[in-house]
């Protein structure tokens, strides 16, 4: 059985800001049985511009974006807020030019967040991998996630079967962390207002870990934590199932990792 | 509709540095979301539900006009009277002109954002029909002098210490915090009031076409007197409300009262269908049904029309972020919230600060997962940002930023060597990785959070290597 | 029957209406209007199903009905008391107004109540009752009694409909409400419902149809549900056979 072709959407934040988490998340692709390349053309999906209602200039980007992953079988992004706007408004952004419809929605057909990926395209067997780990996580969800149909539950059930790894969940799960892309410096007091509350629950669960699955998110309270002397870390999903896969994978789908 | 001279960034800070109101939105919200998501648990069947609802209410206004007919002919047939209001003032007018032609002096009211909307209770106190708000939380909130700040649970930024010291100055109460004591106080005062009103006004969740009839859903109480005692009663009503059948009033209840309350039903489903008829004991002699426009037509016709299969039901602003930390007197304008920033504007098109409105979302999209009629309000926030002609919050300088922004995304090179000036421009500036302080308008992000600096090696890099490459 | 509105009333309705289909017909030549608006975008996480097929398997046999009808009745802050016969409802009637002290009891002057003796039974608590329609009795009663026309499984509620002989204020107005409910009038679902207080879907509802589904209530001070606002403090369901 061959192994499966994936792209690599890495997303603009992640490769200026988190790039270990664009390498956990190859790393562990390719321990699952995936062919993984990267197109070095890619740049920014376009949602800054986007959300701010500057259809031209965005379009330009996704343009781009769509062409640059033309050829891929499979893409996936380590980020729910660009696999949120793919998904469900890159077909809007292109309604008054039919002619780029097709590859558009081929696009919007293959591309995946990494947790989505995971569970509903690889439909991994985690029990024949021996993840492990340890020490207490916790979890914030990108309210973005809520767009491409993805909910807590889907990255919480990952941390469970990593072995040693004790979950508490936060308060406030769900409830967005304020960052909203430009949102964070247009309406900056209601964003820190959010920035802090979801900063306390983290900080209240005891974890020393926070897992989140957005670039954004991980920005704001990475940024909001640092400044206020809030020890947490945050790590990308990819980054924990890598850590937990150990140096050592085993084999997947009969292919030696 | 809006609140005049009102600025929504002066608003929002004092409502976050305003403790009560942090407090009671910290808790409330929450809760109420809580029992809803509870109380949803329980349907076999709640995304079909959504779309079955979502289908009524666009059938409902795709036909609106056949609708609005057949309801009134309906309604007419049954002894009732209908008024056609195309703005707030006409509709103000007719309630008046109901009021003159009964004689009637003593109004009572149950809680109604539309005639919110229109400014109804001051107008009729101005024309000397004294009105009493009846739902508790608009009775206490008249009192005060107060403005609802949620669509169903009114005094939401109110405390009991507040609503007790009110009760003890305007109403000669004496003073108790307990709501049980504070809300039998109410009841004694207002009986007397039932007892002389001599018109009512209500306000209408559904009116069902097929039969003619008028939905109202309570629970206190007040909304039976008012159906009981008076012999007039108007009904005020968006247009937007009517639906065409029973039996899509039956989908619909399923889901939107819980969606409200986080109840199967509320204490009392009223379903009213012309006045009293022959040989009944009470109930009202005239019954006028005003519908309004006031601006719904105009988004019936766009892009927008979604926003009308809103049936008030509060669950957008329970679980709304930006409400959550603001309130609803932050926006200035009678319908908070989600659905107020995206319908406000629309409603009170170019009106006061309503601009501003559409910056009240971190686009998280929580409304949209909590509305039973699926009006996917983010989306609508977005485009309402890229009309064309619309002056943004942020202004030309923050389009054209965000136009060279993209501009640096363009091509691969363009874009790493943006990542690159980032870097050297940020690193001096930088303490330990970390950038404390940005310049200008960006200073809002290091206002409160530090920024880490761009990675020495960006992921595009780290791949190259990690393929064998230079 | 349409009342002679005058053509300056009629001509409010049709400008109105214009507007209306002026508004509908731009969107319905103008097809980008509807493509662009209304995505299929559901976001609806999937809601935990745990209750549903418990619910589901329920809504079977008519005995199971009045189970259910009751637990959902009480779920929703009734009293619900289940009599077998008219002589244990009259036992009842009388052990509730005895409790409350109850002595001025207004009765809706209605055959089932006649037929089950109620008003005998309320007399027999040492009550004064006082039948059908009027203000002042309904102002002063300690406790209103309805017979329902029809009691609704599916939200255990109780349903009043008006009519000659039943005044509204009746169930509005007393601190206590007490609802007399045959079973055989419980419904299962709303178009069953329908069917019987209105002979079928859109066919003749009286002037207000009531469903009552608990005491009436606030929540408007701090969120602090407390039972009994402005109408009855209290909400009783017999139900009887």
């Amino acid at each position: 059985m061959g192994r499966m072709r994936v792209s690599l959407l890495t997303t603009c934040l992640t490769d200026t800001f988190f790039p270990g988490a664009g390498a956990a998340a190859v790393r562990l692709l390719e321990r699952l049985g995936c062919t993984v390349e990267a197109p070095a053309g890619q740049t920014c999906c376009g949602q800054p511009q986007f959300n701010n209602g500057l259809h031209a200039a965005a379009r330009r980007l996704a343009r781009r974006l769509v062409e640059v992953f033309a050829d891929s079988p499979c893409v996936v992004c380590p980020s729910a807020s660009c696999t949120a706007l793919i998904r469900d408004y890159y077909e809007w952004l292109f309604a008054d030019e039919p002619g780029q419809l097709p590859q558009v929605r081929a696009l919007i057909r293959k591309t995946y967040e990494l947790t989505e990926f995971l569970t509903r395209v690889l439909r991994v067997d985690w029990s024949s991998l021996g993840l492990h780990g340890s020490g207490k996580v916790t979890y914030h969800y990108s309210c973005r996630s809520r767009g491409i149909g993805v909910g807590p539950e889907a990255t919480v059930e990952l941390i469970g079967k990593i072995r040693g790894v004790e979950y508490v969940p936060a308060g406030k799960l769900d409830q967005c962390c304020g960052f909203g892309g430009t949102f964070a410096v247009k309406l900056p007091e209601v964003s820190e207002a959010l920035a802090a509350d979801k900063a306390a629950c983290l900080a209240a669960t005891g974890a020393e870990t926070v897992v989140v699955n957005d670039g954004g998110c991980a920005l704001n309270l990475m940024g909001y934590c640092h400044r206020h002397g809030i020890r947490l870390r945050f790590v990308h999903v990819g980054q924990l199932l890598a850590e937990a896969l150990g140096p050592t994978g085993g084999a997947v789908n009969g292919v030696l990792v | 509709m809006i609140t005049a001279r009102h600025d929504v960034h002066e608003a929002i800070r004092a409502a976050l540095a305003n403790d009560s109101l942090q407090r009671a939105l910290n808790t409330h919200p929450l809760e109420r979301t809580a029992r809803v998501r509870a109380s949803l648990a329980q349907l076999p069947d709640a995304p079909d539900l959504r779309r079955r609802a979502r289908q009524i209410k666009d059938y409902s206004l795709a036909h609106l006009d056949v609708l609005l007919e057949e309801l009134a002919e309906r309604l007419e047939e049954r002894g009732g009277r209908v008024h056609w209001a195309r703005d707030a003032a006409e509709a103000v007018a007719i309630v008046e002109g109901v009021a003159r032609e009964h004689g009637c002096r003593r109004c009572i009211k149950t809680k109604s954002m539309t005639t919110e909307e229109i400014g109804l209770t001051a107008a009729l106190q101005a024309g000397g029909v004294a009105t009493v708000e009846t739902d508790l939380g608009e009775f206490i909130l008249q009192l005060a002098g107060d403005r609802p700040s949620h669509i169903i649970t009114p005094m939401i930024h109110k405390t009991r210490q507040q609503a007790a010291r009110l009760l003890a100055e305007k109403l000669g109460a004496r003073h108790t915090e307990e709501p049980a004591e504070l809300v039998r106080i109410v009841r004694k005062n207002l009986r007397e009031v039932f007892v002389k009103a001599d018109m009512a006004v209500v306000g209408v969740n559904f009116a069902v076409a097929e039969t003619g009839s008028l939905v109202l859903l309570t629970n206190e109480g007040n909304g039976r007197w008012a159906l009981a005692r008076p012999r007039v009663l108007a009904a005020v009503m968006g247009m937007e409300k009517v639906i065409a059948r029973l039996t899509d009033l039956a989908a619909l209840l399923r889901l939107v009262v819980p969606s409200a309350v986080g109840s199967a039903l509320t204490s009392y489903t009223s379903i009213v269908t012309g006045p009293r008829r022959a040989g009944e004991a009470d109930g009202p002699e005239h019954l006028h049904l005003v519908i309004l426009d006031n601006g719904r037509s105009a988004v019936l016709g766009g892009p927008y029309r979604e926003l009308l299969r809103c049936v008030r039901c509060g669950a957008c602003l329970n679980v709304c972020p930006v409400y959550r930390k603001v309130g609803g007197h932050a926006y200035g304008s009678v319908y908070p919230g989600p659905i107020g920033a995206a319908l406000t504007p629309l409603l009170a098109r170019g009106a006061g600060h309503t601009g501003q409105l559409r910056e009240l979302s971190s686009l998280c999209g929580a409304c949209l997962e909590a509305c039973p009629v699926l009006i996917d309000i983010p989306r609508l926030l977005i485009r309402q940002r890229g009309d064309r002609g619309a002056d943004g919050q942020g202004g030309w300088g923050f389009r054209w930023a965000m136009r060279a922004w993209g501009w640096w995304c363009g091509g691969r090179r363009r874009y790493r060597l943006a990542q690159q000036l980032l870097g050297w421009l940020l690193g001096p500036a930088a303490r330990g990785g970390w950038v404390v302080r940005l310049p200008g308008a960006l200073g809002a992000w290091t206002r409160c959070r530090d920024l880490p600096l761009p990675a020495r090696h960006p992921f595009r890099e780290l791949y190259r290597r990690m393929r064998g490459k230079r | 029957m349409r009342t002679d509105a005058g053509t300056a009333s009629e001509r409010q309705r049709q400008a109105f209406l214009e507007n209306v289909r002026r508004a509908l017909g731009q969107t319905r030549s103008n097809g980008s209007a509807a493509a662009a608006g209304t995505g299929e975008r559901t976001n609806a996480r999937p809601v935990q199903p745990e209750n549903n097929r418990e619910r589901a398997a329920q809504a079977k046999s008519q005995d199971n009905a009045l189970e259910v009808f009751c637990r959902r009745a009480r779920e929703a802050g009734m009293t619900v008391v289940r009599c077998g016969s008219p002589a244990a409802l009259g036992e009842e009637v009388r052990g509730l107004l005895r409790r409350l002290g109850a002595t001025a009891v207004l009765l809706e002057d209605d055959p089932l109540l006649r037929e089950l003796g109620v008003a005998e039974a309320a007399r027999g608590a040492g009550a004064q009752t006082t039948s059908g329609g009027g203000a002042a009795a309904a102002l002063a009663a300690d406790v209103g009694i309805s017979a329902a026309a029809a009691g609704l499984v599916e939200t255990g509620s109780v349903v009043l409909t008006t009519g000659a002989g039943r005044s509204r204020l009746g169930s509005v107005a007393p601190p206590v409400h007490l609802t007399i409910l045959p079973a055989a009038r419980l419904c299962r679902d709303w178009s069953e419902l329908w069917a019987r207080v209105a002979g079928g879907p859109g066919v003749e509802l009286p002037a207000l149809v009531t469903l009552v589904t608990g005491p009436s209530k606030t929540a408007d001070i701090e969120m602090t549900t407390v039972i009994g606002a402005h109408g009855p403090l209290a909400e009783y369901v017999f139900v009887v056979g």
